[in-house]
């Protein structure tokens, strides 16, 4: 089959998909009550149509931050989650909400990004300093990162009473999206659109430093745009969802098998990858407990656990 | 040509490169000989800006490597590293059109596609062209490294150690490769290479580094006596003439 035959297959899937998704809930939908009953299609407006679009967004936004931090850190097992950019993220939050609990859910996005870049530069230093022998060694240096943040979010949150948001922060939850809650999310979409546009510059990085600077390109700046880039979408959906772990790690490793490491061919995979299974975990969420819900961080958990142990016992290191 | 002027290279007060002086001319291919931790790979990175320079001056046809922007000379030196252990998962036609970066910035235009489909035949690497890099075997892959330095249209080639993994048949083909391409193209390459036999075949100069420094240096036939090999690398060998080059036999 030809490129083009299977990016409109997948395109059919996820359509098919999306309109699977809009009709199950709490509350039953059949497609004829959407004209004949004002309140169901009140329903869909403000509640059903906002949660499919921020699944697809944060989906296919993970998936690309993902893809982006492998290459910037160039490990394949970096990701938000191992890098402690969450947690990073989530002490920006908190810190502005009891400094300048006023400002806004943008500019609190907003500081929250720029400690979530402070948190990616610091790991990236630390990474020149170290020189890894096992790419599997980053995660753990991760974990480690992640917990001396994590502890003292976790400090503070309790000092200032705000255990419920780091919660939230950390836990993606769909359940709670409605229309108005979720629109700052189109721009950590177009944020995804400019890392495809730079894909070709961000694919450079992952051929490491030297062999970089031998063909004249930017390294250091590049690094910079990109863990720009992933601190303000991670934090766009840490903000308005909350984190939704590990989706970053698994969905690129395995398109990585298909289109290497070739950004503006494995870009747009990992979107629709990222996209397609985080609405059918969302939907399986909503599905399992009917009529309550499964937090769809929690479903992808299991999937995306699953996916990487599989990953390990295969023992393919270098592909993964 | 090449200049190298008071160059030297320390690392923790441990003098790994000597103040050396050397020039090179174009158009020729330059053998760098000498022992394991003579400092062979130190000289070809310092030249690449892989590592700052301490002392002196690099000059590639009069341009400072330490002045010109890095745009410029990334036109102008092309490097292959002993250790390329870049973890992408590439294809080796993407590999190429990378390295034509460059030139195009990240926009390929299509004289770069066309400088990928010369490469891929000179090196006869059109069938493996959709295979990724951490699919070929060893030598394909060294094979593919080259092809991807050439790709880089540097008048200056820097390789180091390219015969690693090449079976009889590709070291030859490479060696043969690298000086028609000294003819065809007006290429400059500086060649690392631990069988002597391959330096006096295929080169036109022979400079020896030993403990960071200069032992000798000059044309095959002039250069590699078996006084100057022992001192080199303390082997006793016997250097008989063939078709009129200098072999050494070391058994
Ligand atoms: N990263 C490093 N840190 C410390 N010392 C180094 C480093 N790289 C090289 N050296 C030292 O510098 C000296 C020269 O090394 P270099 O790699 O230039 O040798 P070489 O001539 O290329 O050897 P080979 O033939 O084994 O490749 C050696 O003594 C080595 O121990
Ligand atoms: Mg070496």
């Amino acid at each position: 089959m030809k490129p083009f035959s299977y990016g409109l297959l997948a395109s059919v899937f996820l359509l098919i998909l999306g309109a699977f998704s809009l009709f199950v809930g709490a509350y039953s939908i059949s497609i004829m009550d959407i004209w004949r009953q004002p309140e169901v299609s009140n329903v869909m407006i403000s509640s059903r149509i906002p949660r499919t679009l921020a699944v697809l967004i944060v989906g296919s936004i993970l998936g690309i931050v993902g893809c982006l931090s492998q290459s910037a850190m160039n490990n394949v097992f970096a990701e938000p989650t191992t890098l402690g950019t969450p947690q990073g993220i989530a002490l920006g939050l908190l810190l502005c909400s009891v400094l300048f609990p006023e400002i806004g859910l943008l500019g609190k996005m907003l500081l929250g990004a720029g400690m979530g870049l402070f948190s990616l530069l610091v790991f990236f230093a630390l990474l020149q300093k170290l020189t890894l022998s096992d790419p599997l060694q980053l995660p753990l240096i991760g974990l480690v990162y992640s917990a001396i943040l994590g502890a003292g979010v976790t400090f503070l949150a309790f000092e200032f009473d705000r255990m419920q948001m780091l919660t939230v922060w950390l836990n993606g939850d769909f359940a709670t999206i409605i229309q108005g809650r979720y629109e700052l999310l189109w721009g950590a979409l177009i944020i995804g659109v400019m890392a495809y546009w730079m894909a070709n510059q961000f694919s450079m990085l992952g051929m490491g430093e030297d062999l970089a600077r031998t063909l004249g390109v930017p390294y250091r700046a590049l690094v910079f745009i990109a863990l720009a880039m992933i601190a303000l979408a991670t934090s766009l959906v840490v903000a308005t969802v909350g984190m939704i772990s590990f989706l970053g790690l698994v969905i690129p490793n395995i398109v990585r098998q298909y289109c290497g490491d070739n950004l503006k061919q494995s870009l747009p995979w990992c979107a629709w990858m990222g996209a397609s299974s985080l609405l059918l975990c969302d939907v399986i969420g909503r599905l399992l407990t009917h009529p309550l819900e499964v937090p769809a961080n929690l479903v992808f958990a299991v999937f995306a656990g699953t996916v990487f142990l599989v990953m390990l016992w295969r023992g393919d290191r270098r592909a993964l | 040509m090449i200049q190298i002027q008071n160059v030297g290279f320390k690392r923790a007060d441990k003098t790994i490169l000597e103040a050396t002086q050397l020039s090179l001319e174009a158009r020729q291919s330059i053998a760098l000989i000498g022992p394991n931790g003579a400092g062979k790979s130190t000289l070809l990175s310092l030249m690449a800006r892989l590592l700052p320079l301490q002392t002196g001056q690099i000059l590639f046809d009069h341009l400072d490597i330490s002045t010109t922007p890095s745009q410029v000379m990334a036109k102008k030196v092309g490097i292959l590293e002993q250790h390329s252990h870049f973890m992408s998962r590439l294809t080796v036609q993407d590999l190429l059109l990378y390295a034509r970066y460059p030139y195009h910035r990240g926009r390929p235009k299509s004289d770069d596609y066309d400088v990928v489909e010369k490469m891929l035949a000179y090196f006869e690497l059109s069938k493996l062209r959709a295979t990724f890099l951490d699919e070929l075997s060893g030598g394909q892959r060294q094979m593919a490294l080259v092809a991807m330095v050439f790709c880089q249209g540097t008048d200056y080639i820097l390789l180091d150690e390219p015969l690693n993994n090449l079976d009889m048949y590709h070291a030859r083909h490479l060696m043969t490769t690298l000086r028609r391409a000294i003819v065809d193209w007006n290429k400059t390459i500086v060649i690392v290479l631990h069988d002597i036999n391959y330096a006096s075949l295929y080169a036109d100069h022979i400079v020896a580094l030993k403990q960071g420094a200069i032992l000798f240096q000059g044309a095959p036939s002039e250069v590699l006596t078996s006084d100057n090999v022992q001192a080199l690398y303390g082997v006793e060998v016997d250097i008989i003439e063939h078709q009129g080059k200098r072999l050494s036999l070391h058994f």
